[in-house]
């Protein structure tokens, strides 16, 4: 029949003499106690039976450090990385960005050099001009009559636009009385609603008749 | 009073954890070196059969990707083991719900213990689990980690989330238990 030892301090330091845990002054303490109690001694073989019956399956120690993360320095490293390749590349896109607007606005171009570029401008109302100017200044007189094409080497409006400017035509401010009142009676003149049937043009279908040459002879 | 506590204070390990923390690898193995075999331990006494491995991994794993948050209010040690305390009991949460869908297969059970037993080469070691399985949860809990830890009694009242002083009745009321089992076998 086992009893539990009076001396519960001592009692209390059984599990740490099994698992060796103790100072060395405690476990010479336990050492001289063990000497004396056969209750102490029964309860220290409980105590080793208990570890041997729950002996562990020894754990692949390589495997679990393996599957660890690594150490935040590492980490930060990486990161650190990552983020100077993804700002290179930004600024890389910046880069060209930046340097495609420029070339579309003609920054890289010497002065006195022609590009082709393409402007629309204001055209005036029921004025349909198509114009190719060549450095260019003021709008083409509208002399033209509404509906035509008319190719221009007039100086540009703007010194900004350089070469070949496609124009629809002027300004109406840019006419003159003159012109102004030309192109007003032109409008009136104008049929606000065009035919609805054009005039019939028929051209009468005239049989051929075969000629002794191998020829043919309208009758 | 604690007494008979583990005299290791846990600054080895925090020592460990700056080196680790530092860009040393080798830190980590050692903290794993330290307290794997202590956690497979505990992890078998708590009945798990299979899958000790991984159970013990998951803890590292869980640590060390949270090791930023470990402020050393307990030692590592006592971290360690409450992580996998929380993945155990989750584990036997998940069994207790599939063994309500499933029904228990009794002879499988008897097996599994069987198969332990085998393990154990002396019948006293046999008799003291067998008496252990008698014991409450928490009675078993604070008895495995006394006895094969040599955890001293405020540790595992971190542990298991009670105090020192019920810590200390249930590991006497389980010794006694033990005790009685083993007289009457």
């Amino acid at each position: 029949m086992m009893h539990d030892c009076a001396d519960g301090q001592m009692r209390d330091l059984l599990p740490g003499y099994v698992n060796k845990t103790l100072s060395a002054e405690d476990h010479a303490a336990v050492d001289n106690h063990l000497a004396t109690c056969d209750d102490c001694v029964a309860e220290i073989e409980v105590i080793e039976a208990a570890v041997r019956a729950f002996a562990a399956p020894q754990v692949n120690i390589a495997k679990i450090v393996k599957a660890l993360p690594a150490t935040p320095r590492s980490a930060k490293r990486s990161m650190f990385a990552g983020t100077a390749w993804r700002v290179a590349a930004a600024i890389g896109v910046v880069l060209i960005g930046a340097g495609s607007v420029f070339a579309l606005r003609g920054f890289f171009v010497p002065a006195g050099t022609q590009t082709q570029t393409a402007a629309v401008a204001p055209a005036p109302a029921a004025s349909a001009t198509l114009a190719t100017t060549e450095p260019v200044a003021p709008p083409a007189p509208v002399a033209a009559p509404i509906a035509t094409a008319a190719t221009t080497n007039a100086p540009a409006a703007s010194s900004k636009h350089r070469g070949t400017t496609i124009s629809f035509g002027g300004g109406l401010s840019d006419l003159s009385d003159a012109q102004l009142d030309a192109l007003m009676s032109e409008l009136d003149a104008l049929d606000s609603i065009p035919s609805a049937e054009p005039e019939t043009h028929l051209t009468p279908i005239v049989p051929m008749i075969p000629q002794a040459d191998g020829g043919h002879h309208a009758q | 009073m604690d007494v008979g506590g583990r005299q290791d204070d846990g600054s080895a390990d925090i020592a460990l954890i700056e080196r680790w923390k530092g860009g040393d690898q080798r830190a980590a193995a050692e903290i794993v070196q330290r307290h794997a075999q202590a956690l497979a331990r505990f992890a078998a006494s708590s009945g798990e059969r299979e899958e000790i491995d991984e159970l013990v991994q998951d803890t590292f794993v869980r640590a060390f990707n949270s090791l930023d948050s470990f402020r050393a209010d307990s030692t590592l040690r006592t971290w360690l083991f409450t992580i996998l305390r929380r993945l155990l009991l989750d584990r036997k949460r998940a069994e207790k719900r599939r063994r309500n869908q499933v029904e228990l297969d009794e002879g499988h059970a008897v097996e599994a213990y069987d198969a332990l037993d085998t393990l154990v080469a002396d019948e006293t070691a046999i008799q003291v689990r067998r008496a252990m399985e008698r014991l409450s949860p928490l009675q078993k809990e604070v008895f495995v980690l006394r006895v094969t830890e040599g955890m001293a009694y405020g540790e595992i009242a971190k542990l298991v989330g009670s105090t020192e002083g019920a810590c200390r009745v249930h590991y006497h009321n389980a010794m006694r238990s033990v005790k009685e089992f083993l007289d009457d076998a």
